[in-house]
């Protein structure tokens, strides 16, 4: 079934009409982002792909509903029809996201081959954080 | 069924064995515990230099603008060449900014983009080539032949820089990647794009 | 008020003041043991000048050592690690056999030391805390502390291992090297960082004021650490030349961005050498042809200054009054103007010879930074020696009185250890050069000296040594291979970077 939704989105796409998703569509954001750990404050509002020149382009708006700065990392995973990879594990992006702010982030696919993807999505905030070895985040901010 | 039947007789030997070590499923020979690996691609913040997580997103930012540009993709269809030249270093860090364009022409290669060599890898080529014909061991008909290399006809050039900024208390540094392609014939410059990171510490 | 007397404090005292008679002890003159050594370089004479270094720093049990056919001590780790010998023989020594042109022994000596040297850096990076609670707390003289080798001499050391390796051709080793300076110098920059904020927050906590004019009033010589020349150093321990020496090896390597930083940094931390303005931003534009060499002669002048220990009195509560109380403290005593040669002529071209680093600038920097610690150091020592012999007056009878008053002289000197031959100044000059046979000759402060070297590598140094006596010129190993390209170069020369086996 997935397989089928898919390629029919992305029929919709190679004619050059992006295909949106968004939350009130049964949850059709839920099913391209993947939390590790729940997330209180940053939650993805809008997101948006198209195929053009043989790339996927992506973009997603990240909301902080809390008044503080918050700390994201994120990563896409990109996947071709069959939900093979088709790209090496990206690295994990540090992005800061002040109170209250809507963040965009915007990326095109690293390969011709991918048709599908995952975000990856992490707050400090949470347990199992993607920093290196036993470092904790200590006072080094990338932003 | 039958395959595993020898390794379940050898399995209470194994397990007093690992029970007289150390109780443990994980496939190591760990030492004091000082030392583990850890995820290549976690962000690293160590301290505010150039690090491996800044190396990784200026290489995958101007991997993903390259590709779009129409230049890159006539060049994969083409077959043109790239290379890159040396980017400038004008930070006070010792880092060999050849960690990035590698990064960025290996990552360019597994999309269809092909790139010579250039720079130090030259000489143990040009050492190669004089080798299987100059030294008269070499079979003529199976020798790589000197006059056939091909030259790039675009070159990836740019400068990394930093402006560091000490506090009593706070140490910011930035850094700004600038990366360019040029037309080596014509020197237009077809495409440029660039990665700004902040970091920042306390002391 | 009772000073609190802690019973182990007599018997530390009492044990310190046994080894005093002892080589290899650290309450030993190392002034007076060094100044033989470097006049007898400076005649000329190295071999004496080592067999002195071996005396001076002979086991514990002189008769037990073996003995090879020149009488020296023979080299043997296990008696190494017995006799205790310090950072400094490994200093000294592998300078001594630079000299004498012996670059693997001068090496294996060197790497001893930075083994030392990086015992302390790992005990910092693994526990900050403890390494900086030894300041201020230390109640013995700083003499009887572990010498560790001062900031600028480590990385020195470094800078001076990065050579060896230069000029026995293992650049891989020489490469990694120049990596680890860098890495040094920032350790240090935050350690002292550290103990800055350490030193303030104790001195508040003891109500003990360090203030350097207290000290100048009564006599201390401070404005021999206030010259315009130490004041332009950004800090006693970063070693310009180093940056150049890394900025000058990875140009001629082409590996430009690598290069880049060392000069500039090299810049930053002389900011009117013309020889790195002309290479700042301009690195790889003057490339040597197919038979030349881009050669760096360093030109290396005179010797390290002395550590001398002054005697200031200072108030000190004894049995609850001020009591002036003699302290002694650290001066630097230059060991005179050394010469250096404004040019230098190589295959005919007149080449400027630049200063980069000056040591005796570098030590008074590190005194004047350090003189704060050592002034709280040497009151709260005093103040607890006086209770301490006030205690053993009234309690322990005549003996235990003595002990203590021998003790308290004895341990009351400052610290004069430090790297004796190191040269006091060290300059550069630059030219590519052609392969082969070229004559060089310079001005010495007595005459000219001229001689020949053999430039042959990609990456060729050339070190010079003037003493105001004694000239002293090296000569890279040229690999036979490296002139013209041959078919079958040999396996390159196995990499030789390993320590000497070290046994505990």
């Amino acid at each position: 079934m997935k397989k089928i939704a898919m390629t029919a989105a992305l029929g919709l796409a190679l004619l050059g009409t992006p295909f949106i998703l968004q939350a009130a569509e049964g949850g059709s954001i839920a099913s391209k982002v993947e939390e590790l750990g729940k997330m209180t404050h940053l939650k993805v509002s809008d997101m948006r792909a198209v195929k053009r020149d043989g790339l996927l382009r992506i973009q997603v708006t990240i909301a902080n509903s809390s008044s503080d700065k918050q700390q994201l990392y994120y990563r896409f995973r990109w996947l071709d029809d069959d939900g093979f990879t088709v790209w090496e594990e990206e690295p994990w992006k540090p992005e800061l996201i002040h109170g209250l702010q809507k963040k965009v982030i915007s990326v095109v696919s690293p390969s011709f081959k991918a048709t599908d993807f995952r975000l990856e999505m992490q707050s400090p905030e949470n347990e199992g954080a993607p920093f290196s070895g036993n470092n904790a985040p200590g006072g080094i901010t990338n932003q | 069924m039958i395959a595993f039947k020898p390794q379940t007789l050898l399995l209470p030997a194994l397990l007093a064995l690992s029970l007289s070590a150390c109780q443990t499923t994980s496939p190591t020979a760990a030492g004091d515990g000082s030392v583990s690996y850890g995820d290549a691609k976690a962000v690293e913040t160590v301290t505010t230099d150039l690090g491996s997580t800044d190396i990784q997103m200026i290489a995958e930012k101007m991997t993903q603008s390259l590709l779009q540009t129409p230049e890159v993709q006539t060049a994969i269809k083409k077959r043109q060449l790239l290379m890159a030249s040396p980017v400038q270093n004008k930070t006070s860090e010792y880092f060999d900014t050849r960690l990035i364009t590698d990064t960025i022409l290996t990552q360019l290669q597994k999309n269809g983009v092909k790139y010579v060599i250039g720079g130090e890898d030259m000489q143990n080529q040009v050492d190669e080539l004089r080798r299987q014909n100059q030294s008269g061991l070499y079979k003529k008909s199976k020798s790589a032949k000197v006059g056939n290399m091909e030259g790039a006809k675009y070159r990836l050039d740019g400068s990394i820089s930093s402006i560091v900024k000490k506090g009593s208390t706070v140490k910011d540094v930035y850094y700004k990647m600038n990366l360019r392609l040029i037309e080596i014939e014509t020197g237009i410059v077809e495409w440029s794009d660039e990665k700004e990171i902040r970091k920042s510490a306390k002391r | 008020m009772r000073f609190p007397v802690p019973g182990f404090l007599l018997t530390a005292l009492a044990a310190s003041l046994l080894l005093a008679g002892c080589a290899g002890s650290p309450l030993r003159s190392y002034d007076q043991e060094m100044r033989g050594t470097v006049s007898l370089v400076r005649s000329g004479q190295v071999d004496d000048a080592l067999n002195q270094l071996e005396r001076n720093n002979k086991p514990l049990f002189a008769s037990d050592a073996p003995k090879d056919k020149e009488g020296q001590a023979k080299e043997s780790t296990v008696l190494d690690s017995v006799n205790g010998r310090d950072i400094l023989y490994y200093f000294e020594k592998g300078e001594l056999l630079c000299l004498k042109k012996e670059y693997e022994g001068s090496r294996d000596s060197w790497l001893m030391a930075d083994e030392i040297v990086r015992t302390w850096e790992d005990e910092y990076r693994a526990n900050p805390t403890k390494v900086l609670g030894e300041i201020g707390s230390f109640l013995v003289s700083d003499r009887v502390r572990r010498y560790d080798g001062q900031d600028y001499e480590k990385v020195f050391l470094s800078a001076k291992l990065t050579l060896d390796h230069i000029l026995l051709g293992n650049f891989d080793l020489a490469r990694v090297e120049m990596k680890k300076t860098y890495e040094r110098e920032k350790l240090i920059e935050s350690f002292r960082e550290k103990e800055y904020d350490k030193l303030k927050e104790e001195q508040d906590k003891q109500g003990v004021k360090t203030d350097t004019k207290d000290l100048a009033a009564k006599g201390y010589p401070l404005d021999e650490l206030d010259s315009p020349e130490v004041r332009q150093l950004k800090n006693g321990f970063q070693n310009a030349f180093a940056h150049y020496l890394a900025g000058y090896f990875f140009e001629v390597t082409g590996e430009y961005s690598l290069a880049e930083p060392g000069y500039r940094n090299a810049l930053a931390l002389q900011p009117n050498s013309k020889l790195i303005k002309e290479k700042v931003g301009k690195v790889g534009r003057n490339k040597p042809g197919p038979n030349e060499t881009d050669v760096l002669f360093v030109v290396e002048s005179g010797f390290a200054p002395a550590w001398k220990s002054v005697t200031i009195p200072l108030p000190i509560p004894v049995n609850r009054k001020w009591v002036a109380t003699p302290l002694s403290f650290p001066v630097i005593k230059s060991e005179g103007k050394s010469y250096m040669p404004a040019s230098l002529k190589a295959n005919g071209k007149e080449l400027t010879v630049e200063t980069l680093v000056n040591v005796d600038a570098m030590a008074r920097r590190q005194l004047k930074d350090q003189l704060p610690g050592i002034i709280g150091r040497t009151v709260v020592r005093a103040v607890a020696k006086s209770a301490l012999q006030y205690q053993a007056q009234k309690h322990g009878g005549a003996v235990a009185g003595i002990i203590a008053g021998i003790a308290s002289v004895a341990t009351e000197q400052a610290d004069e250890r430090a790297w004796r031959t190191l040269p006091e100044r060290l300059a550069v000059a630059r030219a590519i050069l052609p392969r082969g046979t070229v004559p060089i000759e310079f001005q010495t402060g007595s005459g000219v000296y001229k001689t020949e070297i053999t430039v042959g590598n990609r990456v060729t140094v050339i070190p010079i040594r003037l003493t105001n006596g004694a000239v002293y010129v090296g000569q890279p190993r040229v690999e036979a291979w490296a002139d013209a390209f041959t078919d079958e170069p040999p396996p390159p020369a196995k990499p030789r970077g390993k320590a000497p086996r070290k046994t505990k």
